[in-house]
């Protein structure tokens, strides 16, 4: 009998759902530092960013921010169906979030890539000649925006793994941590980005 | 550990709660449009702020959480806001 409780495996939502919260903190930590930056460079240099930022295509930034809008919802909407037993349902909307998150990235790919064939990369001889704060605000732009890309690809890899473990029955309803702390970790995604997009896109 | 009742949020209030969250983006956009000086700063940055509350306290779930996380969460903000303010404001009046 001891042989087998040693061998059971050990769920604890509460511990892992708390687990989850930490993380996501330090994340927040981790953009909220690159945020002050961002907001102390647009203090110093406020007539560059407000002219770098004309730069950048507010119409392909709100499409996507509509797109991740909606997978948050594709994301809540398998956690509620997997809580019902819906399994397969649940599957669905996973894969449907994987396809929102991969139209997002390669909007993404687009809008780098016309950035950078008008020259517009960090170290390009272009921005030398416009100057430090435009050379600031493109270096934000790319990291910050390219942090935040990294963090979607890890998540679609990660909705892979859940899709998996809830076909072969690994994550349920009665064992939902997986596909919660993913959603948690989305949802982050979409925080960071809802921020993202005003700064970047919407203050001119 | 007892077991704790999982709150359950139906596909009809998600559905609401992404037009909400479409339409404050669309809105955000809109602010930038028309020119209201100064103030389009604080119009984009306080619809971001509810967008960003809704998305935390409902799709996250931090409004059916107990008392602990949301404290945690609110504590983290005000840090973050506390050193965001210490830094800037060095820069301005140093």
């Amino acid at each position: 009998m001891s042989n087998l409780t040693a061998h059971a495996e050990h769920y604890d939502a509460k511990a892992n759902k708390l687990g989850m919260w930490l993380f996501i903190f330090t994340e927040i930590l981790l953009f909220g530092g690159l945020f002050i930056v961002y907001s102390i460079y647009r203090y110093l240099y406020s007539d560059a960013f407000h002219l770098a930022a004309r730069e950048l295509n507010l119409t392909i930034g709100t499409i996507n921010s509509i797109i991740l809008l909606f997978s948050s919802t594709t994301v809540s909407m398998a956690i509620t169906s997997l809580q019902k037993g819906q399994n397969k349902l649940s599957g669905r909307l996973i894969l449907a979030t994987i396809v929102l998150g991969i139209i997002f990235l390669v909007n993404k790919y687009f809008e780098w890539g016309v950035k950078i064939s008008h020259g517009l990369y960090p170290g390009s001889d272009v921005l030398a000649g416009f100057g430090f704060g435009d050379t600031l605000f493109f270096g934000l732009y790319f990291a910050m925006t390219g942090l935040h890309a990294l963090h979607m690809i890890v998540g679609i890899g990660i909705w892979g793994f859940a899709y998996y473990f809830i076909m072969n029955g690994q994550t349920t309803q009665y064992k939902p941590s997986m596909i919660e702390n993913s959603g948690l970790y989305w949802h982050l995604i979409d925080v960071i980005w809802i921020f993202l997009f005003a700064l970047f896109y919407l203050i001119t | 550990m007892e077991e704790e009742k999982p709150h359950i949020l139906s596909f009809k209030s998600q559905i609401f709660i992404l037009v909400v969250l479409i339409m404050l983006t669309l809105m955000a956009v809109g602010v930038t449009k028309i020119d209201i000086g100064p103030f389009s700063l604080a119009a984009v940055l306080v619809i971001a702020a509810i967008q960003v509350y809704i998305v935390i306290a409902y799709h996250m779930h931090l409004k059916f959480e107990t008392l602990f996380y949301r404290i945690m969460v609110v504590s983290l903000f005000i840090l973050f806001v506390a050193v965001l303010f210490v830094t800037l404001s060095d820069y301005i009046f140093r």
